[in-house]
């Protein structure tokens, strides 16, 4: 009983201090001039939203969170800047530019507001017609929610599951061509050259 | 536990009928197949391609419906087999011949024989399949996603080409952020409904109707935008111009036939589910029609001063794709039926033209303007018919494939008493009559300028070209006088 | 704001504020900026805006069809991220930029 009322007394606190931080690091990743600065700030959003997940009680999504995203395509985006050896752009303010951005700003404010005047009744209020399912807290808590997510994965979405391989599949096809297409450009290149030097 | 587990795949997999999924499998183990023989065979990219065209032929036959009327669900109602559903599959898997015939000495003049090419191309095939078969939200997505990621790299398959590789950056970026609209339209469905299937879906929609759930009601607006991106639809269509002139004309073949025809397969699928649903959703109505108007209005105005003929057919393509969507506004089956027919005669006139432009393009497609056409008719006088032809029947000119099509087209608009969409979309369809015709006009009536002009001796119209021609030439012709019993046949299909 | 919204307990409202939020910020660097990398992780912070809206959904409703549909949100990000990186790194070899505004070879 004890534990349980700290959590709910602690779990605001978490929330705010966990969803500002993703906030503010998704703004960071904009307005920082570095590609590099816009990455490591995009892996602190990540990880902030893997708090947000543990917070919702879904351990196995927070999990795949840090181990996917943060883990592997944040590590893999910030490999290919520091392998290009980006400069920071250069933020020329042209006039352009600011209308273009004005204009999108503009948009997605009135989207935001929009869709909280949708909320005005609070989310719960127009999820009350769905169909609920039957996995709730106190199960996931009796069962595990790992093993849960897996027989789910393994049955109901099966061939969602199956249909993700080939995906994967695709794309590791996919990057082998443009690879392959990137060395042998290089290696043209290289030819060029020697053959030049040659003639020389 | 693992009993339970044991009895429950059990159950997913004996309810189902692999059967029914044959068409996909075969395709996505072919593609599978071709990625195996491009790393071990010598002559990997010829022998690709006879093995793709095998593969999809075998695909075709497995996809012909045998009965009708039947509609079975399999995968936890993950997938459905129907009628419309195999007419899909039947239009892919021809799209997927005709463009494998359209390749193979296009891309080897290009140097550009990426044995992986056609792995590539039956992988976004079977993506397609997916699509116009899934039953789920879940099923569409993935099944989108593979095909995106085949295009994006087929689009930048000429890695010595720059524009080659811009247009899979464009392609790559916008289809992302369209993704991202569909996901959260997604969400949002599943939010307001609990399920992501689509007969759950209209269910909610039929016992709750729409204006109950502004959730659902958003969701199925952002589905609607970020699949109008993927099949530009005017405002959405800003990066089609871009991508379909830089990436080598086969691909563009297929991105202006194929993914179009799996996106609208979805969206008749998804859309019309809703058409008992009362009251209908006035504003949504509104959108689906102000989308097929300016979709009409501006692919043509952008298409009326274009020099490059593959811009030109891109921006065409627009043009067409808002016609499909005036059928879209009527939520009759018969605009389904009208539909397919028109998709069918799209896609032969449509690769037709581009068979022709792959055996003349030159230089990575950089001489196909419209005044390199001036005097073709002199020097190749039947290259310059059958191109007229396929031009005549893009335009809506009677008694080619083209006006039946557009026929149909615009009689389901008027039976849905929607006169004044159909009249736009007649005159539309005059107006586009001009560019098509001036390509006619340069290749008939002008004298060609030595020096700038294409000089048309090394024009080699080998045996795969002549068969996509000849094939796409016939239909063009016999469907277009004896259109009847095709859409009868199309007019079974119920959704 | 909201009138469902009670600062003290958290409910679905707080985690589906704060994914419009961020789906709204990934939109506007989208629209905003013109370094193709940093495009391509503001469509992550999309991506992840919905994630956090499907599983908020998913706990609301005692359902994981949430959940596992983030699984492979995630994993088409994954394949997504390596085809993109691998299309930029040939853009790179051959213009020697990542700007958006200078990819422009095409003009009609």
């Amino acid at each position: 009983m004890e534990t349980s009322s700290l959590i709910t007394f602690i779990k605001p606190f978490v929330f705010y201090t966990f969803a500002s931080l993703a906030v503010i690091s998704a703004i960071m990743v904009i307005v920082s001039r570095n590609p590099l600065n816009s990455a490591v700030m995009l892996v602190l959003t990540f990880f902030s939203i893997a708090a947000v997940y543990a917070l919702m009680g879904s351990e196995v999504i927070a999990v795949f969170q840090i181990l996917v995203y943060a883990g592997a395509i944040m590590v893999l985006v910030i490999f290919v800047i520091m392998f290009l050896n980006l400069r920071p752009s250069n933020l020329k303010i042209q006039f352009n530019h600011i209308i273009r951005s004005g204009i999108a700003i503009v948009f997605m404010l009135i989207m935001f507001i929009a869709t909280m005047s949708l909320l005005t009744e609070g989310v719960p209020f127009y999820m009350a017609n769905a169909a609920k399912g039957d996995i709730t807290q106190a199960v996931l808590e009796s069962q595990g929610a790992f093993q849960l997510f897996s027989r789910a994965l393994f049955t109901e979405y099966l061939l969602p599951f199956e249909l993700t391989s080939l995906l994967l599949t695709v794309a590791i096809i996919g990057v082998v061509v443009l690879i392959r297409g990137i060395t042998n450009t290089v290696a043209t290149k290289k030819e060029n050259f020697k053959t030049k030097g040659d003639g020389k | 536990m693992n009993d339970m587990i044991s009895t429950k795949l059990n159950e997913i997999l004996a309810t189902n009928n692999f059967g029914l999924l044959a068409p996909h499998l075969i395709v996505s183990i072919g593609a599978v197949i071709l990625m195996l023989v491009s790393v071990m065979s010598r002559n990997a990219f010829r022998n690709n391609a006879v093995l793709a065209i095998a593969i999809l032929c075998a695909a075709f036959y497995f996809a012909l419906p045998r009965d009708l009327a039947q509609t079975v669900t399999a995968f936890n109602s993950m997938v459905l087999k129907d009628f419309f559903s195999s007419v899909e599959i039947l239009l892919f898997t021809l799209t997927g011949i005709l463009v494998v015939l359209i390749s193979h000495n296009y891309l080897k003049k290009r140097s550009t024989d990426i044995p992986e090419y056609y792995s590539l191309l039956l992988f976004a095939i079977s993506g397609m399949m997916f699509m116009a078969s899934s039953a789920d939200l879940i099923m569409v997505y993935i099944g989108i996603e593979v095909l995106s990621v085949a295009l994006y790299v087929m689009a930048a398959i000429d890695t010595k080409d720059i524009n080659s590789t811009e247009a899979g950056i464009k392609y790559f970026l916008m289809s992302v952020f369209a993704s991202a609209f569909l996901l959260f339209g997604i969400a949002f469905i599943y939010g307001s409904v609990g399920s992501t299937s689509f007969s759950a879906i209209k269910d909610f929609a039929m016992f709750n109707g729409f204006n109950s759930s502004h959730f659902l009601y958003a969701g199925v607006l952002l589905i609607l935008a970020g699949m109008a991106f993927k099949i530009s639809l005017a405002p959405f269509h800003l990066w089609t111009p871009d991508v379909y002139q830089g990436a080598p004309l086969s691909v563009t073949a297929f991105l202006s036939t194929g993914p179009k025809i799996a996106v609208f397969a979805f969206l008749f699928r998804f859309f019309y589910q809703f058409q008992n649903v009362q009251p209908y959703p006035e504003l949504l109505q509104d959108i689906v029609v102000a989308l097929a108007v300016i979709t009409m209005i501006v692919g043509n105005l952008l298409a009326l001063n274009q020099e490059d003929v593959k811009r030109m057919l891109a921006f065409s393509s627009v043009t067409h794709m808002g016609y499909v969507m005036t059928a879209f506004t009527t939520h009759s089956t018969e605009a389904v039926s009208s539909a397919m027919f028109y998709f069918t005669a799209y896609i032969f006139m449509n690769l037709g033209s581009f068979a022709l432009l792959s055996v003349i393009s030159r230089d990575n497609d950089k001489n196909l303007n419209v005044e390199n056409f001036k005097g073709m008719a002199a020097k190749k006088p039947l290259l310059a018919f059958l191109f007229m032809i396929f031009l005549l029947s893009l335009a809506g000119i009677p008694p080619m494939i083209g006006f039946a099509a557009k026929f149909f087209i615009f009689s389901s608009v008027i039976h849905a008493h929607m006169y004044l969409l159909a009249i736009i979309g007649i005159l539309n369809s005059a107006v586009s009559a001009y560019y098509y015709l001036r390509i006619i006009v340069n290749m008939y009536l002008k004298t060609q300028n030595e020096d700038t002009g294409n000089n048309f001796k090394e024009i080699n119209f080998a045996v795969p070209e002549i068969t996509v021609v000849a094939i796409s030439f016939l239909a063009v012709i016999f469907l277009g006088l004896q259109p009847s019993f095709l859409i009868q046949w199309l007019s079974k299909i119920v959704i | 704001m909201a009138a469902g919204l009670n600062v003290m307990e958290i409910t679905q409202t707080h985690y589906i504020v704060l994914s419009v939020l961020l789906f709204c910020i990934g939109a506007v660097g989208v629209l905003v900026r013109r370094n193709a990398i940093v495009i391509f992780l503001c469509v992550e912070i999309m991506l992840n805006a919905v994630n956090i809206a499907l599983v908020a959904f998913s706990r609301g409703l005692d359902q994981n069809r949430g959940e596992v549909f983030v699984f492979f949100v995630i994993a088409v990000a994954a394949a997504e991220s390596a085809i993109g990186l691998s299309l930029l790194i040939l853009l790179y070899r051959q213009k020697r930029t990542l700007d958006v505004d200078e990819i422009n070879s095409l003009k009609g």
